[in-house]
């Protein structure tokens, strides 16, 4: 019995520490690391794909639950497992065992800082949950997934995100410490455990990673269990365990402080370059392309013919900032095309789903915000005349905050 | 003027910045449908790279360029590519050089029986193809289509055209250029631990000596 809970323990850590070597991640300064498990395990994950488990993709990317995801976490859990063996039960191993476990804990809690860091800051500068585009603000609430509404709701409050973000930081530097780790552990599995929760309960697929990150903080959480359970359950007093020294005594203090600010430095390059570069520090106030925005439909006419409303082909558009054309139909139905803007000529250029490229004529009125098109459908030519919207000022983007309720009835 | 604006537009709009979301959720933010959620993913539509877990994405934003095009065989072609970074909507593009910092990054990739890219069809049709693509900045009539024929790149089109051949030096291109901020980051992240290193060698040493004098 003792034997294969020290098993699998092993097999958890090893896992655990692969995962973390070959789980593609977007490394600003390290871009080799996002092919690792690609050149390394591609021709395997597509034998086992194909031949052991029978089925068969064209989507074959290591990217957030995908399939083939799943399939590489599988097959390092299958490397752990042999690892584990061939290690397990050797006389040198177990002589190194406790101080490798304890240099893999070192390895995990810094990988862990380093994602809260990652997400954290992500949130404070708001581009993680970035404000709703327009067109989702005018997308009726049932129509919408549970990922996306959840997704869209937390964009909307700016303190919300601060405070989650500010939660996550501190958790990130309190794990980085050894003196706080074990404080850092505890609130690292308390909101690894709600994100896990809202992963799996708002279907956003990143089940798998945040799952995993959960797994890393439980590692870490683990050896505390037995003492918190005797000081809180048992209501005795109880001490924490001594976590082993990573590096030994002789282990010279500039090489230690040489190795950390190399960690560190990493991580701050990694977290903040892309903000300092783009100079974004609060994705809603970032300015938003040309002709961004909601448009609703005044005029339609076919061939000088006016349209009466329910014969309208659409009755809003919204311009995305990602390059979209999205028109929403008389049922709240919404069909998006990549769009290109020839400012020159005044013309868009559209593209659907399936490739079929279309151009369409637009004139802006920049003083009243009317914004009219021109195009051809079924062979006739349409001319829509709308205005912007001020999506802004809808009730979903004011910061409102009322102390009492008496406030709101002023 | 007039050229910049419009290349400008065009450049500008069609982008790869996103906002920190799931590959699903950045599709479903533009109004696509779950419907073609998969039909996206597959060719490759979606305006979100890599390996996504929810977080912000680099802010560069990265273009593709088809540099060349060149004929093996009936079946087997070469993609000659370059990359083009810029930052935020309004800068221009810079090409992404190699690690001289002189001449363009070039990536080669090897395509067997692609139903576009293939000696098999007139070279007209092969443009009309590459300009249907969504994935490149340029339009086919910059790319240079060449055959291989013993060891030599023959145009197969516009023989007045300069060839250019994957690897040849172009002048450098001036403004930002990504692996050079990177590799920037990287020495100065050498030269943080190595001075804390030092310092902390002091210390230890300052240390000692006045454990010693007491």
């Amino acid at each position: 019995m003792k034997y294969l809970r020290s098993y699998a323990a092993t097999v958890v850590y090893f896992f655990a520490f692969l995962a973390i070597l070959f789980i593609p991640g977007k490394l600003l300064l390290l871009p080799f690391q996002e092919k690792l498990a690609d050149g390394l395990f591609g021709g395997l994950l597509t034998f086992f794909s194909e031949s052991i488990f029978h089925f068969h993709t064209t989507y074959r990317e290591i990217s957030s639950d995908s399939a083939y995801f799943y399939l590489l976490l599988f097959l390092l859990l299958l490397f752990a497992l042999l690892l584990a063996v061939v290690v397990e039960g050797k006389t040198k191993w177990m002589t190194i065992r406790t101080r490798a476990l304890a240099g893999l804990r070192w390895i995990f809690a810094y990988y862990l800082a380093f994602q809260l860091l990652q997400y954290g800051f992500d949130k404070l500068f708001k581009g993680q949950f970035y404000m709703p585009e327009p067109n989702i603000l005018y997308t009726p609430f049932g129509q919408m997934g549970k990922d996306i509404l959840f997704w869209s709701t937390m964009g909307t409050s700016y303190v919300y995100n601060l405070f989650t973000g500010l939660l996550e930081v501190l958790a990130a530097l309190l794990l980085l410490f050894k003196k706080s780790r074990h404080v850092g552990a505890l609130l690292a599995t308390g909101i690894m455990v709600n994100i896990v929760a809202i992963n799996f309960g708002f279907d956003i697929s990143v089940k798998v990673y945040s799952s995993f990150l959960l797994l890393l903080a439980f590692i870490l959480l683990a050896p505390l269990l037995r003492s918190l359970y005797v000081l809180l359950v048992l209501r005795k007093q109880a001490s924490l365990p001594a976590e082993p020294s990573v590096f030994n005594r002789s282990f010279p203090l500039a090489y230690k402080a040489g190795l950390k600010t190399l960690i560190f430095g990493f991580m701050a390059a990694e977290v903040f370059f892309p903000v300092i570069y783009s100079g974004n520090f609060n994705d809603d106030l970032a300015e938003r392309p040309y002709l961004h925005g909601a448009y609703e439909v005044d005029l339609a006419t076919v061939e000088l013919d006016t349209l009466p409303k329910e014969a309208w082909p659409f009755k809003r558009f919204f311009i995305h900032r990602n390059g979209y054309l999205i028109l929403q139909d008389t049922r709240d139905q919404l069909k998006d095309y990549r769009l290109q803007i020839n400012q020159v000529s005044g013309q868009f250029h559209l593209m659907d789903d399936h490739q079929q490229r279309s151009k369409w004529s637009y004139d802006h009125r920049e003083a009243d915000s009317t914004l009219t098109v021109q195009f051809k459908m079924a062979g006739k030519p349409y001319r829509l005349q709308a205005r912007g919207l001020n999506w802004r000022q809808l009730p979903a983007l004011r910061s409102d905050f009322h102390w009492t309720i008496d406030a709101l009835a002023d | 003027m007039k050229t910049k604006i419009l290349s400008l537009f065009f450049l500008s709009i069609i982008i790869l910045q996103v906002n920190a979301q799931t590959k699903l959720i950045a599709h479903k933010s533009h109004g696509g449908s779950e419907a073609d959620f998969q039909l996206a993913l597959e060719q490759h539509l979606l305006d979100i790279d890599g390996s996504n877990y929810g977080l912000a994405p680099d802010p560069l934003l990265v273009e593709v360029q088809l540099d060349s095009l060149i004929f093996v065989n009936d079946t087997t072609s070469i993609v000659v590519t370059s990359l083009f970074s810029k930052l935020g909507h309004e800068s221009e593009a810079v090409q992404v050089l190699s690690g001289d910092g002189q001449t363009p990054k070039f990536n080669r990739d090897t395509v067997y029986n692609h139903p576009d890219l293939t000696a098999k069809l007139p070279i007209s049709d092969v443009k009309k193809r590459i300009n249907l693509m969504s994935n490149y900045r340029n339009p086919a009539d910059s790319v240079k289509i060449l055959r291989l024929e013993h060891g030599n790149y023959v145009p197969v089109e516009d023989e007045e055209n300069e060839i250019i051949v994957p690897g040849a030096p172009v002048p450098p291109s001036g403004g930002i250029n990504q692996s050079l901020l990177l590799r920037w980051s990287w020495l100065v992240v050498l030269l943080m631990a190595v001075t804390v290193s030092l310092l902390a060698k002091h210390y230890e040493r300052s240390g000692a000596a006045s454990r010693i004098k007491a």
